[in-house]
């Protein structure tokens, strides 16, 4: 490396140090004096040369110790970034005939309709012996909870003043509160009953870097985030005292709220049954919260 | 740019193959190995997402979102690592594209060493080739700051390369 010194122990071009070199060197100064200066004087000249030659070796070094990923990285039709997949679809808004648009016009706020009368007529009946029937306030709201599962919510019952809201947040957190481990994750490849999560945040409790859960059935979507219940804390009392265990993926009534939907395949973790809701894709990790303080 | 700012898929597919390889050296440097492809994935995520920035400041902002990814996933997971995790982090054995040769140990060792952002500004220098002032905008620091960090980096890397008695091939 550089370190040229003369016999008597001096550098050639004394007048400049290294940390002048390297500064023109690196091209973080044009510094015309120096250059100047090692054009007059073969030793400093040298020495520049060779701070040079170190700075490209440091830079080959470096894209050494972190190489270039080979071509086929960017692929975009691999599995690796089935993530980022919708990113890449054309639009699906296009343009139509325009008659098409206006027949649309008109059946559209009709079919509305009737859905929210259907929603209505279903939440009536549901609710059979109840006094009161839902408002259609209520089932609009209902409909527009259960419209967005999969995108990123925020399940702060404590913001709202709406009782209704109030035992909905109730309900999450007590789903919460059933699990000792709350964590983001992105699916990885499974292998054979085996699938590894890539852990992002963790929202409750202590989790490894990557999980790895039985699977029972299809495995998760690669790339895909998953929100992971783990640990069931503790089973819940029927009549009879004996526990009852905690429920199945696809009877979690009171999960609903909760961000993404649920995935109608059997997990264990660690032995232990496990919830686990797919997240919708492209979601940000960032912006996924729970009620969990 | 008027394409991606627009959504184009074709346009984001474009900038994707362009700088997919750039970000994953970047957030490797940053300290992610095992992960860093879902890094790459959450940084374009955030910027097919974003409101893109018209065309003079897109560069900054492009790595900006890049750095803060990584920032974030290192709050993110709360990681702990000893000084031999990140080593390992650093050294390309456990990837998917070994390097055709492998790094001096040494400069390996005063790479994971480096403070985080020190090691920022040499990724962007040597990986992304960035100006000084485009370092600085992405950063969010004055020019004379990169000056200053990209300065100490390297002296610390040329060092540790005199110190383990590299030879330079002449």
């Amino acid at each position: 490396m550089t370190d040229e010194r003369t016999e008597n122990g001096s550098q050639p071009g004394g007048g400049f140090d290294d940390d002048r070199l390297l500064a023109l060197a690196l091209g973080l100064d044009d510094d015309p004096e120096l250059l100047a200066a090692a054009g007059n004087d073969s030793g400093l000249a040298e020495r520049l040369a060779a701070m040079r030659a170190d700075v490209a070796l440091i830079d080959a070094q470096v894209a050494a110790a972190v190489p270039a990923p080979d071509e086929s990285y960017a692929d975009l039709s691999g599995e690796r970034w089935s993530g980022l997949s919708e990113f890449f679809e054309p639009p699906a808004s296009v343009a139509k005939p325009r008659r098409e648009r206006r027949w649309w016009r008109v059946v559209a706020p009709i079919t509305a309709l009737l859905v929210l009368a259907l929603a209505v007529g279903i939440v009536t009946v549901d609710r059979g012996g109840m006094s009161d029937t839902g408002s259609s306030a209520e089932v609009a709201r209902s409909s527009a909870d259960s419209a967005q599962p999969a995108t990123a919510q925020d399940f702060d019952a404590s913001a709202t003043d709406d009782p209704a809201e109030k035992t909905a947040g109730g309900r999450i957190a007590d789903q919460l509160d059933r699990f000792a481990v709350i964590v983001l994750a992105r699916a990885r490849q499974a292998t054979g009953a085996l699938q590894r999560f890539a852990v992002l945040r963790i929202f409750k409790g202590d989790a490894p870097q990557v999980v790895e859960l039985e699977v029972d059935g299809k495995p998760a979507d690669r790339g895909r985030l998953h929100l992971l219940m783990l640990d069931p804390t503790a089973t819940t009392e029927v009549g009879d005292g004996s526990p009852e265990p905690i429920p199945s993926l696809g009877a979690t009534k009171s999960a609903q709220g909760l961000p993404g939907k649920p995935l109608t395949v059997a997990y264990t973790y660690g032995g232990e049954p496990t919830m686990v809701r797919e997240l919708a894709a492209g979601t940000d990790p960032d912006t996924v919260s729970l009620p969990i303080p | 740019m008027d394409r991606l700012r627009r959504g184009q898929p074709e346009a984001r597919a474009e900038l994707f193959r362009r700088y997919a390889p750039q970000v994953r050296r970047i957030l490797y440097l940053q300290g992610f190995c095992e992960e860093v492809d879902d890094a790459v994935q959450e940084v374009f995520i955030k910027v097919f997402r974003a409101d893109v920035p018209r065309e003079e400041v897109f560069l900054a902002w492009f790595y900006r979102v890049i750095l803060n990814t990584g920032r974030d996933q290192g709050r993110r997971r709360k990681t702990k690592y000893g000084l031999m995790d990140k080593l390992q982090q650093i050294a390309p054995e456990a990837t998917v594209d070994p390097p055709s040769e492998p790094g001096d140990p040494a400069l390996r060792d005063a790479l994971a060493t480096l403070p985080d952002e020190l090691r920022e500004c040499v990724a962007l220098r040597f990986f992304a080739d960035l100006p000084l002032d485009e370092i600085a905008k992405a950063q969010d620091i004055p020019v004379g700051t990169v000056k200053s960090r990209l300065h100490g980096a390297v002296k610390k890397l040329k060092l540790a390369l005199d110190e383990s008695g590299y030879v330079r091939e002449s």
